[in-house]
């Protein structure tokens, strides 16, 4: 659901209080955290889609990466996974084995249990999963810690919408994409094991909002200024020649029209602006750190095999995100 | 003039069958029923060098009229579809299709002083090349010092620099490589393809 839409839809309900809830609908992260005792608090968040490409193994895998990803973005580590499907009564039962398989297999991977679900029938396919995490309270990253001084490391490419609606249209095929197939698949845990607080300040996942959305709301959440340098940022192969034929899906358009008056984009083709607003599946972690440890974080995670790229800075400022040439 | 009703269809199959339908005519109709649909027709009337007149109808539902346009844009064309580089009006350059780090066949050492001559030469050419692509030991030339030089100043003017991803991959190049964008075989083809392109 578009961005606009769900803040009027949630409207009241995101002003509730209650000293249980660490992390609720008021500063729009990526999941909820409640406080169990002193060591320890929970993390629930869920996420499903319709398929993303036509491979029921891997269509399960990426829904599994992207729901698990919240987790990841608070500083947790994810615990129990439960499956949610909606199943065409018409779908082959190998393909719906596939993509339960897919998603399975990266909850194996993620070292959580998966223990459960619920499917109901539906005209349309939807797959994903309700997942909980855990994490001491000293250890929970929220979007609202970054501070001006701080370095922006992004830890995946961007350009996953524009990529696939290019191959929802045919004009390739899954084997010319596989780098970024393998970049949705590919935990966020990954790069989330390798830091903590106190040194890394503020983490969100990219997804549907795209780099302009959630960059936003550590913008807001966190009371500064996001700056970005476009040519630090990488995308996945083709997305900016895809995205200047036209095959820009319509979440960027969503997302600009919710954000584009507190994301300012200087100097950027309308190709690059694409990217930069380009609704994200399983996207990379945005990090905000302390600036005399980002560069060797940044090693660190390239050494671990996460494409990890130092991308910008955070300043003192009006809540907002610029993201200018260089 | 050929028709596409793309109504009722969903992100991206109004831009697939209209880019199908211009590849065989020069003059197409597509019908839309939505905005993200004009908003993406509209770029691939810009890159595919077409005039595009938007007409909205009564019924909520869109009429966009796409025109190829022969070699250069016209004023019109720049007045109903803005250009995406800076240069304004100028024209239309070549397209320019390296795929190696030396110019011409024989002595490898005489080769890449001619391509660094080549390179500077075009820097100084009107109009300036519309697109460089750089394939095979050609993505190198995006790092030799000299090269990369006159690389920088071409895309200062307006000249889109791309690189061949597989290329930059195979020579462990992909992480530097920052003077435009990482391009795959389809983009390529459809240069390729089009008007003005020399291959070197």
């Amino acid at each position: 659901m578009g961005p606009g839409a769900l803040s009027d839809l949630l409207g009241e309900m995101m002003h509730i209080r209650d000293p249980r809830v660490l992390v609720g609908y008021d500063t729009s992260d990526d999941a909820a955290v409640l406080a169990v005792d002193e060591d320890r608090c929970l993390i629930h968040t869920v996420d499903f889609f319709s398929p993303v490409v036509d491979d029921p193994y891997l269509f399960g895998q990426i829904a599994a990466a992207n729901a698990l990803s919240d987790v990841y973005a608070m500083g947790g580590e994810p615990f129990s996974a439960l499956n949610i499907a909606a199943l065409p009564e018409a779908l082959p039962k190998q393909a719906a084995q596939g993509i339960m398989a897919g998603g399975a297999a990266v909850v194996t991977e993620a070292k959580a249990l998966l223990v459960g679900g619920h499917t109901i029938a539906s005209r349309e396919l939807f797959f994903g999963m309700a997942v909980t995490g855990w994490c001491c309270p000293t250890d929970l990253l929220t979007n609202a810690g970054a501070q001006p001084g701080d370095v922006l490391l992004l830890t995946k490419p961007l350009g996953t919408g524009i990529v696939l609606n290019a191959l929802r249209g045919d004009l390739l095929s899954l084997g010319d994409c596989h780098a970024m197939l393998d970049s949705m698949v590919q935990l966020n845990g990954l790069a989330s094991r390798h830091f903590k607080t106190p040194a890394v300040h503020a983490c969100t996942d990219i997804t549907g909002f795209g780099l302009a959305g959630h960059a936003l709301e550590m913008a807001r959440g966190s009371g500064v200024e996001l700056h970005f340098a476009f040519e630090k940022l990488a995308s996945y192969d083709g997305s900016l020649t895809w995205a200047s034929m036209g095959l820009v899906p319509q979440g960027t358009y969503a997302n600009k029209e919710a954000f584009a008056s507190a994301v300012l984009t200087e100097g950027l083709e309308l190709c690059e602006e694409d990217l930069v607003f380009d609704p994200q599946t399983s996207g990379g972690l945005l990090i905000a750190t302390a600036p005399d440890s980002a560069r060797e974080l940044n090693t660190l995670l390239k050494n671990h095999s996460v494409a990890s790229r130092i991308v910008g800075r955070v300043v003192a400022g009006p809540p907002r995100v610029i993201v200018s040439r260089r | 003039m050929k028709q596409v009703d793309a109504r009722t269809l969903a992100c991206p199959q109004p831009v697939i069958l209209t880019k199908k339908a211009l590849e065989t005519n020069k003059e197409v109709v597509t019908l839309v029923d939505n905005e993200t649909s004009v908003q993406n027709l509209q770029r691939l009337g810009r890159h595919l060098n077409c005039r595009v007149d938007v007409e909205s109808m009564a019924s909520g539902e869109f009429r966009l009229r796409f025109c190829r346009m022969a070699d250069e844009p016209t004023a019109e064309h720049q007045k109903t579809t803005p250009s995406l580089s800076t240069e304004g009006d100028s024209p239309q350059g070549r397209n320019f299709l390296i795929g190696r780090e030396t110019l011409g066949h024989g002595d490898e050492q005489l080769g890449r002083i001619l391509m660094k001559a080549f390179l500077y030469a075009l820097t100084e050419t009107d109009p300036t090349p519309n697109q460089v692509i750089l394939l095979n030991s050609g993505v190198k030339l995006a790092f030799d010092p000299e090269t990369r030089e006159s690389l920088q100043l071409l895309k200062e003017r307006g000249t889109q620099i791309a690189g061949c991803g597989t290329c930059l991959d195979f020579f462990g190049l992909t992480d530097g490589f920052d003077l435009g964008e990482v391009t795959n075989m389809y983009a390529i083809v459809e240069v390729l393809q089009g008007p003005d392109t020399l291959s070197l």
